[in-house]
């Protein structure tokens, strides 16, 4: 159960998922056969009963509305925790704004470049990998691996009290949407077309495009089977606010042929 | 054997300072060193010594092309060295072989400081491809949040000038994320962002010139290095990778390797072999398993981490 409704079939961002899980970011807008597209650049905060973190910063075209958004949802009680996924702009790219905003916060995660793209704020970088955890109260966040991702620093986290996997740039299936549904989750929308999961796989995973997806289902579901999520967050797609009903269908999807490099006639069998 | 070289040919105009390098006519780095002792996710497991991390000037005339932007921790290296480049140059511009922060973290300050003409990103202009056109305003919106400078688009296979010289924007499909790499057809140098990031040194004087072959430039240690930076090229159908590295050697003459990370790959049959070794270490991959990522991760993990 989402904690806002959307309204007439559309929803914006920010969004509240749960009263401790805010969605937000925004979107970048495109023309597209004539028609005004959508793509999420999300982030997420999490506030829990003694500190509060925020998963990814979000877009610098987007600080504005994430500033007034985290405003709102932890006032003055401000952000303790920066935990960008991976080090690509749209993920940290904002991390000294929100440094300079909360004073108290340390960035946490695979922060090993970090001090060399911000060495300003190396005193304020703490380096955690897979299995750690920070304590938010009455909740932690995990970190947890990556199954799949694009840099090498990328890690995946999972909050315990929502039971969120927050999953950087893997689950962009619903990157792709009209006006005013930006912050509509998986479940308030159509079904996603199998060969269009399967092309936004592999535009967002270059990788994708030279293997099979289906070869990492068994650490997907490995990682599924062990954390039990009850939603996945991506930063480029929509909450998945039921994975048990969705995960098979994304997985049809990318385990289609490759779209942008189709096998060769006579190759394998 | 590695011999380091400092030219002998320094403009006679131009106090270059140590960070700056001439590689060739009109070619120069401005590198920054990094002990290979310090955690990189980049840094290859295993190297000795320094690893530079470069940007690159051409200059011809009174035109400059800057070519990435280097560390913010050698932000004064970076300054110094591309303040001396730059001095006499009317046309001053930029492009980034990668959108990655290791490739263009300092623009912000270099679009201030040093009044850039226009900062080029190599992509295709796809009305249609709706995922590249996101990254494309993504960048856009960035570096126009972050350096109040616009992005020009330059196509693959198309060409900048620079004065005589003229950088070719060459796509590849050794990547993480978008990247190009840029072929300089008057000087016959390849700038090879981070295909071939790894040759080390032991000293900061100058940037590494590596002219002569030895045990690092193995198809073994280049697959290390590839297993290391992009480790999905492991257990798939590594030849449409190899076709590609292929076609590069076969497109254009290629005197110089001049890559962000470590040193240069200098002389054309050094270069021919170091091609042929790149195309065998993606072969090896090819032959590795597949990454499992949820190695090292499991129950007994998970559940000591709720309990810590």
């Amino acid at each position: 159960m989402i904690a806002s409704k959307p309204t007439g079939g559309k929803a914006e961002l920010p969004r509240l998922v749960t009263p401790s899980l805010l969605w937000a970011g925004g979107c970048m807008e495109l023309e597209l056969d004539g028609e005004l597209v959508h793509s999420h650049f999300g982030m997420y905060a999490i506030k829990g009963s003694r500190r509060s973190v925020l998963v990814d910063t979000g877009h610098p075209s987007h600080a504005d509305r994430i500033d007034e958004a985290l405003d709102a949802f932890v006032g003055s009680r401000g952000i303790d925790y920066i935990f960008p996924t991976h080090g690509e702009f749209p993920h940290f790219g904002l991390m000294p704004k929100w440094l300079a905003k909360y004073p108290q916060a340390m960035v946490v995660g695979d922060v090993r470049d970090y001090s060399l793209y911000y060495p300003e704020h190396a005193d304020r970088m703490i380096q955690l990998g897979i299995g750690d955890a920070v304590d938010l109260g009455d909740r932690k966040l995990v970190l947890v691996p990556a199954i799949w991702n694009d840099l090498k620093d990328t890690l995946w986290a999972f909050e315990t009290g929502n039971r969120a996997l927050f999953v950087a740039d893997g689950f962009s299936v619903t990157h792709h949407h009209r006006p005013g549904t930006c912050g509509l989750t998986a479940g308030e929308q159509p079904v996603p077309d199998r060969k269009m999961v399967r092309l936004l796989s592999e535009l967002a995973l270059q990788w994708t495009r030279y293997m099979s997806p289906s070869e990492t289902f068994a650490a997907l579901d490995g990682l599924i089977d062990i954390l039990g999520p009850r939603f996945i967050c991506p930063a480029h797609g929509s909450v998945i606010e039921a994975p048990e009903a969705m995960l098979p269908l994304i997985k049809q999807g990318m385990a289609l042929p490759s779209v942008t490099n189709p096998p060769r006639a006579g190759a394998g069998s | 054997m590695t011999m380091a070289f400092q030219s002998a040919t320094a403009p006679e105009s131009r106090a270059e300072p140590s960070a700056v390098t001439q590689i060739s006519e009109g070619v120069f780095a401005v590198s920054g060193y990094l002990p290979t002792s310090r955690p990189a996710t980049w840094m290859m497991p295993g190297l000795d010594g320094l690893l530079a991390v470069s940007c690159y000037v051409l200059r011809d005339g009174d035109r400059a092309m800057v070519i990435d932007t280097g560390l913010a921790l050698h932000r004064d290296e970076i300054r110094q060295g591309i303040a001396s480049l730059l001095e006499d140059a009317r046309i001053r511009e930029l492009i980034m072989t990668r959108r990655e922060p290791d490739a263009i973290i300092n623009l912000p300050f270099l679009t201030k400081e040093f009044t850039l003409d226009a900062v080029y990103c190599g992509g295709v202009l796809n009305p249609l491809d709706f995922f590249e056109r996101v990254d494309q305003k993504s960048l856009e919106s960035h570096i126009s949040a972050i350096a109040h400078a616009s992005v020009e688009w330059a196509t693959p296979g198309s060409a900048l000038n620079v004065g005589r010289l003229s950088l070719e924007v060459q796509r590849t499909k050794i990547v993480v994320l978008p990247k190009n790499h840029l072929y300089e057809r008057r000087t016959a140098t390849l700038f090879g962002s981070d295909t071939w990031g790894f040759l080390s040194q032991p000293h900061s004087a100058a940037l590494d010139i590596v002219t002569c072959w030895d045990e690092r430039l193995s198809r073994h240690n280049i697959a290390a290095y590839l297993r290391h930076k992009f480790d999905w090229l492991c257990g798939i159908d590594t030849s449409p990778i190899e076709e590609d590295l292929a076609q590069l050697q076969q497109s254009c003459e290629i005197r110089r390797i001049c890559s962000t990370y470590g040193g240069v790959i200098e002389g054309a049959p050094l270069v021919a072999r170091v091609l042929d070794e790149t195309i065998a270490a993606v072969r090896l991959l090819s032959h590795e398993p597949i990454v499992d990522r949820l190695k090292g991760f499991d129950r007994a993990r998970f559940e000591a981490a709720l309990a810590s």
